[in-house]
């Protein structure tokens, strides 16, 4: 069909053929054991989009395009350094939005917000109190009206995202990832079934790490979420 | 030309870098790092080409550089930008447009384009927005579920291939404007449709007209394996395009006006998968008619299919782009057969079976073996089915005089088929499931055909089609 030289020359083809495919295969085969993670879900942390607090995007184009700066530079540092975001008003000497470690307390936000000013009430506020992420601390002026602090629980700053109001930390904290089913019960709306559910969603997936995983709970609906968001922490 | 079987490179060559860019995107999203990826492509697609190739011609070399980084380039491009994962917040405020809006169980699904992208939402149908209504939302987001490790059904695959970033709960939803533009000439015509017309026909023109599948008519093509009837893409572009072809007149006009029509339908179709392939392959064959220079199917094809990949790499992950791609390229390799022998018209017909089947049971968990002897019937069938059911059902859309007779006729002759399928598939209950044997022997038809229609002799099919099925067995 083909010359001497056209013989010779598809023959050298063919091998060209085995050697890429061989060199193809080697490259599959060395790293087979790799093979099917993605869907195994083992890799699911590190190829899931990054995760970041609530931005209201509906705000104005000045204030979004700050957002996003804040929002970008967070995004960035996320991966060495994991922060929370928190608002400190009230009587310190440099009130407003800091970035502090995770995990950290109230006298650590005071210590970033300069410290208190020679107004302030020093007592109203439990500086050993646990933060998180997003949460409005208020330290109030000596004789100014003081939201009562609670003495349990680990989370209980005078925080809140979301709109939270202050007032709202005047009731015990469920703290969801270490009550009880029968703690649990005492939410409105969540009875024994529920309150199971939300252990047995731990169980299987580690804890809670925001109040809106609630909402992957079967019976939590965004009504419902409404309800409770206000009395229940994730705090670890 | 055809007589002289010189290779891929003359017959093919975006077949080849479609390969390589989709061996890549396999070893890439299968846990291969970025530069092992890319080095599977070049290697796997020079293989294609060697194997393929018998008597090069001039400039071979030149062109074979060319392929080689293209499909280089490309699988580089697409595997890094499927690798980068928007940052999101984990709630929201967003004003968006509800995109999508279709049958998910007993829920709705919906798609809803925010500030932060497209996300998915599951709602409950009597609160779910119309598509194409203006929604303000607050919501939480969340991560979509992996498939487990035996396999199943991938919520993030899924999603992400439709274009969404995450799922999201809405806390409030509020629509701020009705469906607008071609969505609501989509809701009035679902209406019109589902009102105005028998059971049969309705299903049928929801499926041919909007790309909406009728849950009842789906399940029953199903059972005798013409599911891909209901789905828009190349039979339906190509019927579209046959009639507009029929009633113009030649020249660039025609061109022209059938590219505005198949567009304008894809449009109203909601943009499936297999439509879009279908009518970027026909507008680059289309194009190839403008500038005098007509392209092989098989080819156009293939560069639909790298196209489609440009616009979205996670296309790739979208088992309608599979199925329409797998079944598309069968098509275009058997026509090149039956040229040769009619009865390789038969062949094609089987070869799309057999290449679809172990993909579709892997999705849906088997399929019915009676599909392959009446996909033989319905496929010629449907081709003048389909324009009668929307021709008879004009009358009734425009209220003119004996439109229900009109429809009743047409639905007597559904109803008909109807019958005789399910007689079918009573005769021959036999299903198949996803099983090795399945898919090595389906790998390997798709490549046979594939280097065939990619310009290899025959003698230097087998060991190549071989191999490469091996190859993407690995993979499975």
């Amino acid at each position: 069909m083909y010359g001497e030289g056209g013989n010779r020359r598809n023959y050298l083809f063919i091998f060209l053929g085995l050697l890429c495919f061989i060199g193809a295969t080697i490259l599959l085969h060395s790293f087979k054991g790799r093979f099917g993670q993605d869907t195994a879900g083992k890799m699911t942390v590190e190829m899931m989009p990054v995760m970041e607090d609530t931005i209201d995007v509906s705000a104005s184009e000045q204030q979004a395009s700050s957002l996003q700066a804040v929002y970008g530079e967070t995004a960035s540092s996320d991966a060495e350094k994991k922060e929370w975001v928190i608002y400190i008003t009230g009587s310190v000497k440099k009130p407003g939005v800091y970035r502090i470690p995770e995990g950290a307390r109230v006298y650590q936000a005071l210590e970033a917000a300069g410290g208190f000013t020679p107004e302030a009430d020093r007592d109203a506020v439990n500086l050993a109190a646990m933060l998180q992420d997003g949460a409005h601390i208020k330290f109030p002026a000596v004789g100014e009206e003081v939201p009562q602090q609670v003495p349990t629980a680990p989370a209980a700053p005078i925080s809140g995202t979301e709109g939270n109001s202050d007032t709202q930390t005047s009731q015990e904290l469920i703290n969801i990832n270490t009550a009880m089913k029968e703690d649990l019960e005492k939410l409105p709306g969540v009875g024994p079934k529920t309150a199971q559910l939300i252990i047995d969603h731990r169980e299987k997936n580690g804890a809670y790490k925001r109040k809106e995983d609630l909402l992957l709970i079967k019976g939590i609906g965004p009504a419902k979420f409404d309800a409770v968001k206000n009395l229940v922490t994730v705090a670890q | 030309m055809r007589n002289k079987r010189n290779g891929p490179l003359s017959y093919a060559p975006a077949f080849a870098a479609l390969l390589g860019i989709s061996f890549s995107l396999l070893a890439y999203s299968s846990g291969h790092s970025l530069l092992i990826s890319v080095m599977i492509s070049v290697l796997t697609v020079s293989s294609w080409i060697f194997f393929g190739t018998s008597d090069p011609t001039e400039g071979w070399g030149t062109e074979f550089i060319f392929v080689i980084i293209v499909t280089a380039a490309v699988s580089l491009s697409l595997n890094l930008r499927m690798s980068c994962e928007p940052a999101v917040p984990s709630t929201i405020r967003s004003e968006g447009k509800v995109l999508l809006n279709r049958a998910w169980g007993r829920r709705r699904a919906l798609l809803i384009s925010t500030s932060y992208g497209k996300m998915a939402a599951y709602m409950h149908r009597s609160s779910a927005p119309a598509e194409g209504s203006g929604v303000r939302v607050r919501a939480a987001l969340f991560d979509f579920r992996r498939a487990d490790a035996g396999g199943g059904f991938d919520e993030y695959l899924f999603w992400r291939s439709k274009g969404a970033v995450k799922r999201m709960i809405p806390l409030e939803l509020e629509v701020t404007s009705p469906p607008a533009g071609i969505h609501k000439w989509r809701n009035f015509l679902e209406t019109k449709i589902e009102d105005g017309l028998p059971d049969l026909m309705s299903g049928y023109m929801l499926a041919l007209t909007l790309g909406i599948r009728d849950k009842k008519l789906t399940e029953r093509h199903r059972e005798a394996g013409t599911v891909h009837l209901l789905a828009v893409s190349g039979f339906h572009v190509g019927i579209l395009a046959a009639m507009a072809g029929f009633f113009l007149k030649r020249g660039k006009i025609k061109i022209l006006t059938i590219s505005v029509l198949i567009w304008s339908y894809l449009a109203l179709a909601g943009f499936p998968p297999g439509g879009i392939r279908a009518g970027i392959m026909l507008q680059v064959y289309l194009l190839g008619l403008f500038l005098g220079k007509p392209s092989r199917p098989f080819n156009s094809v293939s560069v639909a299919g790298i196209i489609m990949l440009i616009c979205d790499p996670w296309t790739f992950h979208d088992i309608g782009w599979r199925l329409s791609m797998l079944a598309a390229l069968s098509v275009c390799a058997s026509v090149g057969i039956a040229r040769q022998n009619w009865a390789g018209a038969l062949l094609g017909s089987a070869a799309v079976w057999f290449v679809t089947a172990p993909v579709i049971a892997s999705a849906f968990g088997e399929v019915p073996v009676v599909g392959l002897m009446i996909n033989i019937a319905a496929i010629p069938l449907f081709t003048v089915i389909f324009p009668l059911v929307f021709f008879f059902s004009l009358p009734a859309f425009f209220g003119l005089p004996l439109s229900h007779e009109i429809a009743s006729m047409c639905e007597y002759l559904l109803e008909s088929w109807d019958i005789l399928s399910g007689k079918l598939v009573e005769l021959m209950p036999l299903s198949v499931v996803s099983t090795l044997p399945l898919a090595a022997f389906a790998s390997f038809i798709f490549f046979a055909s594939a280097l065939y229609a990619s310009g290899a002799t025959l003698k230097k099919i087998p060991l190549p089609a071989l191999m490469f099925s091996l190859l993407v067995l690995l993979f499975a």
